[in-house]
């Protein structure tokens, strides 16, 4: 018989939850409804349609421009006036607006003014790194936002700075009291992210001024939501959780700073880069090995 | 006598041609001679209109001369040939593909030099043909993909590219050396 990793975590927790007299720091809750009043708040009202034009340029033809909606279309909707390959295959988007300098930002945020947006693919020679970066991030918010809602209860996470070359990306959950998951918990923690993960969300952003998240008290300059869980976080993220392949969470241990945070390390590839079970089951090995080894 | 004074004067087509003509079996149609011509008509139809078609390797490799020759003939002589017209007009019989051959694909190959065509090999599909008394017939097919170069759609074969520093290469070159290292400490410990 199947039991839901809620229930299973959830049961575990009742049983060793030990009293603990710690102050929280306020900080906002991060909810769905939250995102929805910090875009209110950073693009202003969603039912009034203001038109920009924006030039998508495509390596292999000649740019295109397109009718879009200023602060509700994003550079996805945008691409999908190309071809809807084009579109989701991007995984970051560079922009250069009419005014002001260049960024890069997620291909899920809002265009907020009449610019160049240039698609940025896994298949990139200029900004591998960023990329890179981008996937690292985006793995550890799934991970977060699967756990919160496996876990459901009073759970919070911290993202510490993992690069691909550490391989293995790591989650800090505050709130399970120095509680680290056992192998079977794991297995049914790693079911349950890949069916979260097959149900192809996406990533929504908010790139957030910095009054803005000083007011809200948001620590970071963007705003994710993936299903229901919001994040925040500092930098952008790729499109979709389509865009995961091959994804395993394979260890927890007490924090090495703090002894009531437990880091979950886990390791993941772009579907677009398939591989074999053995080269995946040696990624996965040595990403163990290194998540155990690091203080 | 005509068809022969046309080819001699045209250059030779970019593929292959040359080998046995195969019967190119069709539901409906009695195989003969004239029926083989049906069979690569539909098949010269059909890339025509849809520019990139998957068939059986024999058909697609049988089609491809037929469809080079065409797609040559427009090139080199135009829409106001005689012969060509006469070609156009039988092995094109949906009559808006004439003009599609005459303004979209010609065109595209104005200056450029044959092949105009591309044939890929897809690995064979077992397909299942019937049951009979409870036993299932398969069958295996050589598939074959054939295209008009130049057609809006996505490489067959992608291009190689250097990747080394993607995501899969950098985890797996890692895996790969600590991987090494562990063997060797593994050796060096069971030899002493």
């Amino acid at each position: 018989m199947k039991v839901p990793v809620r229930s299973l975590l959830a049961l575990r927790k009742t049983s060793t939850t030990s009293v603990a007299a710690v102050e929280k720091t306020p900080s906002p809750i991060l909810s769905s409804e939250f995102f929805d009043h910090i875009r209110h708040q950073v693009y202003g009202d969603a039912k009034k349609v203001d038109k920009i034009v924006v030039t998508v340029k495509n390596v292999d033809e000649d740019s295109r421009p397109v009718l879009v909606n200023r602060n509700v279309s994003t550079a996805f909707h945008c691409f999908n006036h190309l071809s809807k390959q084009f579109a989701d295959d991007s995984v970051l988007v560079e922009v250069s607006p009419s005014v002001g300098g260049a960024y890069f930002s997620s291909v899920n945020q809002p265009i907020a003014d009449q610019s160049e947006i240039t698609r940025i693919g896994f298949d990139t020679r200029e900004h591998v790194n960023l990329v890179n970066e981008a996937y690292w991030r985006s793995c550890s918010l799934v991970t977060a936002a699967f756990l919160r809602e496996a876990l459901s209860g009073d759970v919070d996470f911290g993202f510490p700075v993992d690069n691909i070359q550490n391989g293995f990306f790591s989650v800090a959950v505050k709130g399970l009291d120095g509680n680290v998951f056992t192998p079977d918990e794991l297995n049914t923690i790693n079911r349950f992210g890949k069916t979260f993960i097959r149900e192809e969300k996406p990533f929504e952003t908010l790139s957030i001024p910095q009054s803005v998240s000083e007011e809200s008290g948001i620590q970071g300059d963007h705003l994710v939501r993936i299903g229901r869980q919001v994040f925040a976080t500092n930098g952008p993220v790729i499109r979709s959780t389509r865009q995961i392949g091959r994804f395993s969470i394979f260890k927890s241990k007490i924090g090495a700073s703090d002894d009531s945070e437990v880091l979950v390390g886990g390791v993941s590839i772009p579907h677009c880069q398939p591989t074999s079970s053995y080269s995946w089951s040696l990624i996965a090995k040595n990403a163990n090995q290194k998540f155990s080894r690091t203080q | 006598m005509a068809s022969n004074r046309v080819a001699a004067s045209l250059p030779r087509i970019g593929v292959t041609i040359g080998h046995v003509p195969q019967k190119l079996k069709t539901g409906g149609i009695e195989p003969s001679r004239r029926a083989r011509l049906e069979v690569l008509r539909r098949i010269v139809t059909r890339t025509v209109r849809e520019e990139r078609v998957e068939l059986k390797w024999n058909r697609a490799v049988e089609a491809r001369p037929y469809l080079e020759r065409l797609i040559q003939l427009g090139v080199e002589r135009g829409p106001l040939d005689e012969y060509t017209s006469e070609m156009m007009d039988w092995w094109l019989p949906e009559k808006d593909l004439i003009t599609k051959m005459h303004e979209v694909i010609v065109p595209r190959f104005q200056n450029r030099e044959s092949p105009f065509t591309s044939l890929f090999r897809l690995p064979p599909q077992r397909l299942q043909q019937y049951i009979q008394n409870k036993r299932e017939v398969w069958k295996r097919y050589d598939i074959g993909v054939l295209e008009i170069d130049g057609n809006p759609f996505p490489p067959v074969q992608a291009e190689n590219q250097e990747q080394s520093n993607s995501i899969l290469d950098a985890l797996l070159s890692d895996a790969l050396r600590n991987h090494h290292i562990t063997l060797q400490e593994k050796l060096e410990t069971s030899a002493k």
